[in-house]
């Protein structure tokens, strides 16, 4: 049942991915040790108490999982702060933006949005429009807290997640 | 991202149309200009019966680059165009109107002057 030879890993010790071959010497010859014991001990106990199993958990797997989580819950706290509506591209959009430079909260930014990146609490998105004659796009925060308010104006009908086409387009899609 | 060779719009009255960069003022060999750094340029285009004459060699501030301006919040803006403005010695405007937006940089730079006469501050 369980091969005791040194140099292969033992069917009992959970390898999960064939990377993390380094780690699992030490686990293979932990995982003998306890197989052994449980062996011995198989025959004594008829009730079927399984030969424990060592489990590892990979670290990095664990880390990024907890960062996931994290960055959930940093939006989720911004949720309930703020009402953010879904926003996608073809969506024409107004915003009401603080610029902290000493001035009072005004710029209200108008534009169609033209990208959105997904990236929890980072998540971006991209506003084109035209101001004073030249065209301008800009990559706002959405979970910023400088962003006060957010005001769907129009949707349009695109058949893409990013509209870089715009750029040579200029006036087709209107701000 | 503004080097040698760049043709850039000219973004006030001051009689110049276009104008192509020569080099960047500012620590020498330097590789690129960004939105706020001064730059020797000549006058490629010009428009006629104005004080500045083509292929005149002037000082200019950049206030727009297709290349994208970081700000500290998050917000990166991007323009359409790469453009100018036109100054003396001292970093005074030459003209009397400047069109197009503005980043709102130039006011800590010291142009403020540029700012106060731009139609929209970004």
């Amino acid at each position: 049942m369980f091969t005791k030879s040194y140099g292969s890993l033992p069917a009992s010790c959970k390898i999960t991915k064939p990377g993390f071959f380094l780690g699992s010497h030490i686990l293979s010859n932990r995982g003998i040790t306890t197989s052994n014991v449980s062996q011995n001990s198989d025959p004594e106990n008829a009730s079927a108490t399984p030969a424990p199993r060592i489990k590892f958990k990979r670290l990095d797997k664990t880390a990024r999982h907890i960062m996931q989580i994290l960055d959930r819950e940093a939006v989720e706290e911004v949720r309930t702060q703020r009402e953010i509506p879904d926003i996608r591209p073809g969506y024409i959009i107004q915003l009401r933006l603080e610029v902290p430079e000493n001035k009072r909260r005004v710029s209200t930014v108008k534009g169609i949005v033209i990208a959105r990146r997904n990236a929890g609490v980072n998540t971006t998105i991209r506003l084109r429009r035209m101001v004073a004659g030249v065209g301008i796009e800009s990559l706002l925060p959405l979970y910023s807290p400088n962003v006060k308010e957010i005001e769907i104006l129009d949707k349009k009908k695109v058949r893409r997640a990013k509209l870089y086409y715009l750029r040579d387009k200029m006036n087709a899609l209107k701000k | 991202m503004i080097q040698p060779q760049t043709h850039l719009n000219v973004a006030d009255n001051s009689g110049a149309r276009e104008l192509m960069c020569i080099r960047i003022i500012g620590a020498s060999n330097r590789r690129y200009a960004h939105i706020g750094d001064v730059i020797v340029a000549v006058i490629k285009d010009a428009v006629p019966n104005m004080p500045l004459e083509r292929s005149e060699v002037v000082r200019a501030v950049i206030v727009r680059t297709c290349k994208e301006l970081k700000r500290d919040n998050g917000m990166i803006i991007r323009y359409d165009d790469n453009a100018a403005v036109v100054i003396d010695q001292e970093g005074n405007p030459k003209g009397t109107r400047v069109f197009g937006a503005i980043a709102r940089e130039l006011r800590q730079i010291n142009f403020s002057k540029i700012v106060s006469l731009a139609p929209e501050v970004l």
